[in-house]
């Protein structure tokens, strides 16, 4: 009997498995999620426990911590998107898994630094 | 080595084990091969109707159904243009047309735009990756016979009066036991659970079946994008669905069991179903979009004579799109008084949306223009689902603006939004794709003369109909009115809008007569009459959708492999043979799509119709308070899926069978080869979906009154039951672990004592998850609390008792020699399910512990 003749054009990244590797393209996204969920319920709680009528310095820090954890996550896709580029540039056939991955992070790169502008024009609690 | 990991290793091993081994069930590709093939695949001569499971079959049933509810949704539509055709007719009544209006939404988003949207993906998917069926058949039938009964009691209650009547988006107080003491909400909950569990099923069959059913070859790379997006729609229904399923349990709990999720005066709060339902409501409208897309990023190069532009980035988009769509949720409820930074929140990821929303309008452009276009009927309904759909987005980026939105919310400004996006973003794709792949179903063309006429009219009456609408919402005419007063200056722009109403649902008219003018006389459509490039135009639609399947090297196979159609029906691909007499698919590895498995499907069977129609039987009973009746039919149904799953996880001979192309492959796999175990897991993170939906439930009543916690006067939880039932869980998932390694080692004895030991401790962790709430002195009907915790550790309590089961069923099995260290399959799936339940339960019971320590 004869072997297959398949022109594969991926394996797995690593050994890390089937899962890690039809997820990892996804990545920016997962980050996007987290951080929205994370300035969303933030604010929601922190109103709830009273923020609105707290001083102006605890409101500066609160939204400072925001700001930086926006910054902070659009950081980490970043890195992520060169890492990728390193990992992947030297394999053509991976180049439609490094396209994903890094125009994932790039959009989800964007849609969480868009935050900053809410977070930079509109008062909390309000 | 073991069997079990002699099974996975001549799984992984793939072609290399078979070399020089004698194999069984050897494949023929000679006419022989092909006999035994179509008598495997042939549809029963008796009741195929109702008992036949391939994709072709449901498909076909799933698609006129969803068109039979379209035209539902229409008729409800035309009838309410005829009330509002002008100020204080008295056609319909208030009642009538709050059902009316309601069954209209229902019907069109429920009943028609998802489940159509996963029709299509049923019928044609598996023939244009390159596979033979579904992964799982007898979940297709149970969706569709489920939606199908589901939807049919939903629409039959508008003719007994009883239909729903809160809106499609049924917002509690106005549907809660207080102000809906009739049982219309129960119909809509009811009915909507049916359609709930048809989308799921369905979703859990596309994950599955794309990622383990492609042809060998067909990289994540190189498959058709309609997979692509399929893939999304389906991950976002896994997401999205069970945020709604939750909340209609909710209020099912509040309206039945009195438990105050939603009640005001009882520490509920009526926001907390506006968000689980948006939660699914808005990614909802990408669910619907996203296929529509695919569909035409499917249509376009067979008309554009050119490859799709940007095919990668494409991609990319649909996945953006599948995930910035959950962040648009409060998009809907900006004038329900969230903090105004919330709100813009919602508001910037709603602009950020529109970056990968432009990347496939511009694909799309790009592809017209880069070939030579050729203008027949789905190319027009391609241009106008453009047209039609930038207006929509364009209003929509109108309406994401907070201030503007507060302006025109719940006018028709909203109304004539909505449904430039819903009918041009879907509705047209559809209608292209019914003129497009109508020949490859029947192999007949429809006619192109009356396509062009039924184009038209739908345009124009679309337009005619919706674009004044615009106006009077900005004029201040608000949604959900049976008539309005005949001095606000609208008569006129309402007449036209009824009017053109009547001339699109003319052109809907006129493709009915043209599908059915085409059954006896349409003209025949040879092959691939578009000179497509997919593979669902290779072979004429058989039951088993190719002779033998072929390895795929392009996006564009029909285009780019010159020997594909020979090598198809020569027999020289995969599986040209059905050598056992059974229907047989191959699976393939999700990324590398290495043949692993040839996968014995069911054929056909009573088993998922009765399920699904005694399952309806019993909930519709339940619902109308005829109890006795309703324990019956559960009883019954009960049975049918008890039988079913023990029908599942047959014996098959260990050693490895013929694939064809001189490959051997095992028919069995006992890990996470199998589609069993994809499938597990895939409904696993809906379930989760579920539970995170609860905790949402439990946290969100706390911010609403963020004071003392508990705040019903049941006392502080403590922590040692909640360390004693944790280790409890813990000892029984671990007992489950150890049965599993035990068995492996052929340890029947232990094995069958670990089941016991598990069972043991899973019973005893929900009686004392019982008497640890009750003891509180936490009841369920006197605060919002109190029913937020009674849910929450419940629906742990109930996977629990599940496990419970499992561990007794495996025990049953290995009793009767139906479960070894070989075929153990069934205990790995139960395991999966202890992976989850264990650690989410013990969350769950130190969040119920533990939080109110910390904010109090």
């Amino acid at each position: 009997m004869s072997s297959l003749d398949l022109e594969a054009e991926t394996k797995p990244q690593a050994k890390a498995g089937v899962l890690y590797g039809l997820l990892d393209p996804a990545f920016g996204f997962f980050v996007w999620a987290i951080h929205f969920l994370v300035v969303y319920i933030a604010e929601a709680v922190a109103c709830a426990l009273g923020l609105g009528g707290a001083g102006a310095e605890t409101r500066t820090i609160f939204l400072t911590a925001l700001i930086l954890v926006t910054t902070g996550a659009a950081a980490v896709l970043a890195l992520h998107g060169v890492l990728r580029y390193r990992r992947l540039r030297a394999l053509p056939q991976q180049r439609f898994r490094m396209s994903v991955a890094i125009g994932g992070d790039a959009i989800a790169a964007v849609a969480v630094l868009w935050q900053l502008f809410p977070l930079g024009m509109i008062s909390l609690c309000v | 080595m073991t069997p079990a990991r002699g099974a996975r290793a001549a799984a992984s091993a793939g072609a290399h084990a078979a070399d020089g081994a004698s194999v069984l069930y050897p494949q023929s590709s000679g006419p022989d091969g092909l006999q035994r093939l179509q008598a495997a695949w042939e549809m029963p001569r008796r009741f195929g109707f109702f008992t036949e499971v391939v994709n072709n079959h449901i498909g076909t049933l799933y698609v006129v159904t969803g068109f039979l509810f379209f035209l539902g949704a229409g008729v409800l539509a035309l009838l309410m243009r005829i009330q509002l055709a002008y100020p204080g007719v008295a056609f319909l009544d208030a009642g009538t047309y709050n059902q009316f209006f309601t069954m209209h939404g229902v019907t069109a988003m429920f009943l028609f735009a998802v489940p159509i949207v996963e029709a299509v993906a049923v019928l044609l998917l598996p023939s244009m990756i390159g596979a033979r069926d579904m992964p799982f058949p007898r979940l297709s039938a149970l969706g569709y016979w489920s939606y199908a009964i589901g939807g049919a009691l939903v629409f039959a209650s508008l003719f007994f009066k009883i239909a729903p009547d809160g809106g499609w988006f049924m917002y509690p107080p106005l549907t809660g036991p207080r102000y809906s003491p009739g049982v219309n909400t129960d119909v809509w909950i009811l009915g909507l659970g049916f359609v709930e569990i048809a989308a799921v099923a369905a979703a859990v069959e596309l994950i599955v079946g794309i990622l383990k059913t492609r042809a060998p070859g067909m990289t994540l790379g190189t498959m058709p994008i309609f997979a692509w997006y399929m893939l999304v729609t389906s991950g976002m229904i896994m997401i999205g669905m069970p945020a709604v399923i939750a909340a209609d349990i909710l209020l099912e709990l509040e309206r039945a069991f009195g438990m105050p999720f939603y009640d005001a005066t009882k520490g509920g709060d009526a926001l907390l179903w506006q968000h689980l339902f948006w939660i699914f409501g808005h990614p909802e409208v990408y669910i619907i979009f996203l296929p529509a897309a695919g569909m035409v990023s499917m249509m376009l190069p067979s008309f554009a004579r050119a490859k799709l532009i940007g095919y990668t980035w494409v991609v990319l988009a649909a996945i953006a799109v599948g995930f910035l769509s959950f962040g648009l949720w409060v998009h809907h409820m900006y004038a329900t008084g969230l903090p105004l930074l919330s709100l813009s929140f919602f508001s910037a990821a709603s602009s950020a949306i529109a970056i990968p929303m432009g990347i496939q309008v511009f694909a799309w452009i790009a592809t017209l223009w880069d070939g030579k276009p050729v203008l027949r009927v789905p190319t027009l309904f391609i241009l106008g689902f453009l047209f039609i759909f930038t207006i929509g987005g364009l209003t929509g980026v109108m309406v994401a603006a907070v201030p503007y939105d507060w302006q025109v919310h719940d006018t028709y400004f909203v109304v004539a939004h909505f449904h430039y996006v819903l009918i041009g973003g879907m509705v047209f794709p559809i209608f292209a794709a019914l003129y497009y792949w109508t020949p490859a179903v029947t192999g007949r063309m429809l006619s192109e003369r009356l396509g062009r006429w039924a184009f038209w009219l739908m345009f124009i009456g679309f337009n005619a109909a919706f674009l004044p609408m615009h106006v009077t919402g900005l004029r201040g005419m608000p949604r959900r009115i049976y008539t309005y007063s005949g001095d606000l200056g609208l008569n006129w722009l309402n007449l036209i809008t009824s009017v053109s109403s009547f001339v699109f649902a003319a052109g809907v008219l006129v493709v009915i007569v043209d599908f059915l003018r085409h059954l006896r006389s349409g003209r025949e459509s040879g092959a691939n009459p578009w000179e497509a490039p997919s593979l669902e135009w290779l072979a004429p639609f058989p039951p088993y959708n190719f002779r033998s399947i072929v390895p795929i090297r392009s996006r564009y196979p029909i285009w780019e492999q010159q020997d594909l159609k020979a090598e198809e029906s020569g027999g020289r691909g995969f599986l040209p043979d059905a050598p056992a007499g059974e229907r047989e698919a191959l699976i393939t590895a999700p990324i590398t799509t290495e043949p692993v498995q040839i996968l014995r499907v069911p054929g056909p069977g009573w088993n998922a119709f009765l399920a699904a129609l005694t399952t309806a039987a019993a909930l519709a009973a339940m619902t109308l308070k005829f109890t006795t009746a309703g324990l019956a039919f559960g009883i019954v149904a009960a049975a049918a899926f008890l039988y079913w799953l023990w029908s599942m996880d047959q014996a098959l001979p260990r050693e490895p069978a013929d694939a064809g192309r001189g490959v051997a492959l095992p028919l069995y796999s006992n890990g996470n080869e199998s589609v069993g175990w994809w499938g597990m897991v895939v409904l696993l993170v809906a379930d989760a979906a579920v539970i995170a939906s609860f905790v949402f439930a439990y946290l969100f009543l706390w911010t609403v009154r963020p004071g003392a916690w508990p705040p019903d006067g049941s006392q502080m939880p403590g922590f040692l039951p909640p360390v004693l039932i944790s280790a409890a869980v813990i000892g029984a998932y671990l007992a489950f672990e150890a049965a599993d390694r035990v068995n492996q080692r052929e340890g029947r004895l232990a094995t069958g004592l670990c089941f016991l030991i598990s069972a043991a401790l899973a019973v005893g962790a929900v009686a004392g998850g019982w008497l640890w709430l009750d003891g509180l002195g936490i009841d369920s009907t006197r605060h919002g609390y109190g029913a937020a915790v009674w849910t929450l550790v419940g629906y742990m309590g109930l996977h629990v008792a599940f496990g419970a089961g499992m561990a007794l069923w495996c025990l049953a099995r290995l009793t009767l020699s139906m479960l070894d260290s070989w075929r153990c399959l069934t205990l790995r799936i139960c395991l999966l399910w202890w992976r989850l339940t264990a650690p989410v339960t013990v969350f769950a019971l130190f969040l119920v512990a533990g939080f109110p320590h910390v904010v109090s």
